[in-house]
Formats: C-alpha cells, sequence, structure tokens
C-alpha cells in the first residue's frame, strides 16, 4: 500500500516515514496534492502547537485536502497533533477553529509542569512525556503502551468515536476510529514493536477500504 | 513503566565504543556502526535509548553530529542525547532533529544562565548530567573537575530548572564493577527531580538494586557494556527492572 504522510513544515518526519516502511508501507513524504491522490492512505503526523499546524495546512490548502479525503472515505491516520485538528478547536489557539470534522475539542491536561519541591505529591507533570497504558481499544490491542508527548488531549461526548482511552492525572482520548480515520494522540513511531502493529493492522484496514 | 532501562550508545571519531571510568584513550571499541547500533536496541525492545557524541563532550566540538541526528531521527523509540550541547541553539537542533530529550552537562557547569534559559524554554526536554568523580562534578566528558560538590550543584542546577539529572559516578563507569547505590540513593534523596543512574551495571542482580531504588526517585538506570558484552540483553533487563520497580511506583 503507498501511503503519503502529508508534510506541511511541522518537524521531523522521518521517523513516522520508516516506522510505516517498517510496518509494509511504500512511503512518500510529500506536500504535492495530486502526489497525495495517487496514495492509498495518508497520514498526517505533527508536532508543535496547533494554531501554527491549522494556520500551515490552510494556507496550503491542505486544510479541504484532509476534508476532502475523509468526506471520501479514504484511509486516513492522524498522530498526535493530526488527530487534534480534526476536532473542532484547542484551547492551545483559541483564535483558530479546528477541521471540525469530529465533534470535541482539545484542552490542555490538568497539571503542572514542574513537581512542587517540598510535597511532589500527586504531581502530574505536563507535557505527559513517557510510555503509558491505553485501554479500551476495541479490536484486540487493548493494554498496550505506547510513546506519548503532548500537553494538550482530546474531550469529546461522541464516545462511539473513542477506540482508546489513556490516563494521566484525568482520562483522555488516546486513540480515534470513526470509518476510515484513525487517530491516535501517541507516537506509534517511538512505540517500538507496539507501534509498528498498530500500523500494520492501520494498513491492512487501509487495503481493504475505499480505493481510487 | 515507572523505571526505564536506558541502553547506552557512546560514539568517538565515528565508532561505538565504551570507555574505562571515563579516560579517552581506554575505548573498546563495539562497533564501526553506531547507527545500526542504537536502531538495533531498539528494535530489540528498548523503551528508551541514551546517545552520547564524546567527542562532543569533551571538545565541545560535535564531531560525531550527524551520526547523533540520523539515530534520533530514525529510531524506532525515544532518544536522549547529549554530548557537546553547549548552548541553546544545539538543544534546538537535536530537539528538531527528533530527540526527545537533551542531556546538558558542561554548559550546566560553566554557564547556568544559559541552562536557565534552555530549561525555560524546554522544561522537562531537558536533563543534566551530574558526572562525579569522588562527589565533585566534572565536565568537558569528565576531563576537568569542576571543584564544585555534587550536591552544591544540584541545589544550583534545580534553581535553574531542571527538571531530571543523570547520575553518573565515574570512576564505576565502564568497569562493571557494579553501580554507586549509596550515591546515588543520597542524590535521589536529596532532589526531588527523577534521577537516572549510570556506571557500572554488569549484572541482572546490579539491576534490579538500582530499580529497587524506584521508591526513592531513582526513574532508570543507564546500561552499555553489559548489553555489548552480552550479560543481557535489552528485554531480560526491562523485565528484571520491571519486576523489581513494581511494587514501588
Amino acid at each position: 500500500m503507498r501511503v503519503a504522510v502529508l508534510d506541511y513544515g511541522m518537524g521531523n518526519l522521518r521517523s513516522v516515514a520508516k516506522a510505516l516502511e517498517a510496518a509494509g508501507a511504500e512511503v512518500v513524504v510529500t506536500s504535492d496534492s495530486a502526489d497525495i491522490d495517487r496514495s492509498g492512505a495518508l497520514c498526517v503526523p505533527g508536532q508543535g502547537v496547533f494554531g501554527r499546524c491549522i494556520a500551515n495546512l490552510a494556507a496550503a490548502g491542505q486544510d479541504e485536502l484532509v476534508r476532502t479525503w475523509i468526506g471520501d472515505e479514504r484511509p486516513y491516520l492522524g498522530i498526535c497533533l493530526g488527530m487534534q485538528i480534526l476536532f473542532e478547536r484547542s484551547e492551545e489557539d483559541e483564535t483558530i477553529d479546528g477541521l471540525g470534522i469530529l465533534s470535541g475539542e482539545v484542552r490542555r491536561l490538568a497539571g503542572r509542569a514542574r513537581p512542587d519541591r517540598k510535597t511532589n505529591v500527586g504531581n502530574v507533570r505536563v507535557p505527559h512525556m513517557g510510555w503509558n497504558q491505553v485501554s479500551g481499544e476495541r479490536d484486540g490491542t487493548g493494554g498496550e503502551y505506547y510513546y506519548f508527548d503532548h500537553s494538550y488531549a482530546v474531550f469529546t461526548s461522541d464516545k462511539k468515536v473513542v477506540s482508546g482511552w489513556c490516563e494521566h492525572g484525568q482520562v483522555f482520548v488516546a486513540a480515534i476510529q470513526r470509518e476510515e480515520v484513525t487517530a491516535v494522540q501517541f507516537h506509534p513511531e517511538k512505540s517500538g514493536a507496539s507501534g509498528i502493529a498498530l500500523l500494520e493492522k492501520w494498513l491492512e484496514s487501509a487495503s481493504k477500504g475505499k480505493q481510487r | 513503566m515507572s523505571f526505564t532501562v536506558y541502553p547506552a550508545v557512546d560514539i568517538a571519531q565515528g565508532k561505538c565504543v565504551r570507555l574505562l571510568q571515563g579516560r579517552f584513550g581506554t575505548e573498546t571499541v563495539y562497533s564501526d556502526d553506531p547507527v545500526e547500533v542504537a536502531l538495533g536496541f531498539a528494535k530489540a525492545g528498548a523503551r528508551w535509548l541514551h546517545i552520547v557524541d564524546l567527542d562532543g563532550a569533551r571538545t565541545g566540538v560535535r564531531t560525531n553530529r550527524e551520526i547523533v541526528l540520523e539515530v534520533v531521527a530514525k529510531a524506532s523509540c525515544p532518544v536522549q542525547a547529549g554530548g557537546g550541547l553547549r548552548g541553546i541553539d544545539d538543544v534546538v537542533e537535536i530537539l528538531a532533529a527528533g530527540a526527545n530529550r537533551a542531556v546538558l552537562g558542561t554548559v550546566a557547569l560553566e554557564d547556568p544562565a544559559e541552562l536557565r534559559r534552555a530549561c525555560g524554554r524546554f522544561g522537562e526536554r531537558i536533563a543534566v548530567s551530574l558526572d562525579a568523580r569522588s562527589d565533585q562534578l566534572t565536565g568537558h566528558g569528565w576531563t576537568v573537575g569542576s571543584g564544585m560538590p555534587l550536591l552544591d550543584a544540584v541545589r544550583v542546577f534545580e534553581e535553574a530548572g531542571a527538571s531530571m539529572f543523570i547520575y553518573t559516578d565515574v570512576s564505576r563507569d565502564g568497569t562493571m564493577s557494579g553501580p554507586n547505590l549509596e550515591g546515588v540513593r543520597r542524590l535521589a534523596e536529596h532532589t526531588t527531580r527523577p534521577v537516572i543512574a549510570s556506571g557500572g551495571v554488569a549484572t541482572l542482580d546490579e539491576l534490579r538494586a538500582v530499580a529497587r531504588l524506584n521508591g526513592d526517585g531513582v526513574r532508570g538506570v543507564i546500561v552499555g557494556r553489559a548489553l555489548y558484552e552480552s550479560k543481557f540483553t535489552v528485554m531480560e533487563a526491562i523485565r528484571a527492572a520491571d519486576e523489581a520497580s513494581v511494587d514501588k511506583q
């Protein structure tokens, strides 16, 4: 399966490309819409800041590309910010709307950036950086550990789309599955064998999905 | 999961090496291809990697920069990287390339203001390396004593915003003579920040002994020579650490 990894100027994409290749995909890292259209599946990774991410997408017309892609029910994988942008809005930047493809919003994890030096008790460090367990995945990978690196997370009342939960001080959405949209808050490309297994599963389901 | 085993990849002149007690010229070369070694550890199940440009640490010139950047970009697990990161620009570069944590040592000793700026900007993505010889901190790849007592330095670095420490007992490093459990426990008691221990682990029992300090704030251990000399595997180390640390979260 040929997978387009969307290059929209938001950081290092090599590890994502490499992990997808390890999972068996033919990978092209590109910002070219024709090139993307020729691909069987689209992966939108992301690191950085929500507002800049949306702005970068919009500047290149890629927000419409993502909307159309998902509207056409073609296989999509969002990683970290690539998941958050699908929702309506984010506390990280309230001056700009998310793509609004899924209902819900992105909020800052409660916690402090530094431990209290005197007590250090019950302290939740934000960003949430490290390996954590994802539970409640619908299709057999529940209980796996993945690597997280984020300060903001998705909160939604539309529980049907949630395929994985994680807890870091509070429970937040770790994974989304709706039709051909797969999205994860964690980084499968940094999650070793568990990450590769997840990507393999996505590729398998993507290859059964709607193709052009 | 609350205690992490970090396989170490130290690079000198393009090769993957281990030094003995931090002394240059004592190195054993384990591979000519550090990238392959690092990616191999990740593939073998490592949950984190620890990678150091030894020439960078000693001289401040990051001779092995390209190799380090390649590892952090390609690794299938998170990576902490250090050695010759002397300022914000170096930190920016290595994090942008894909490193998950930057390790600062010499700059913390010599330019606390720069450490403060780095911690202010990158927070938990900065770890400070405490390389101690007889309770005195060293810099420049362990070659220069600072005259600063370890525990005093820790206070200074905490004030500057350091959120994690990596403690190396240089006299044990590469010796496989057992970790300095007392030293690392004392440090962990002294600070509320997580501590990663490094140096001397040769057996799974020694690794378990470090992992049992989990409840005192020791959150990981860096293992080098023992892996290269096949005393145990990455997964054996991870399993031993998980078991030993599980009862004390």
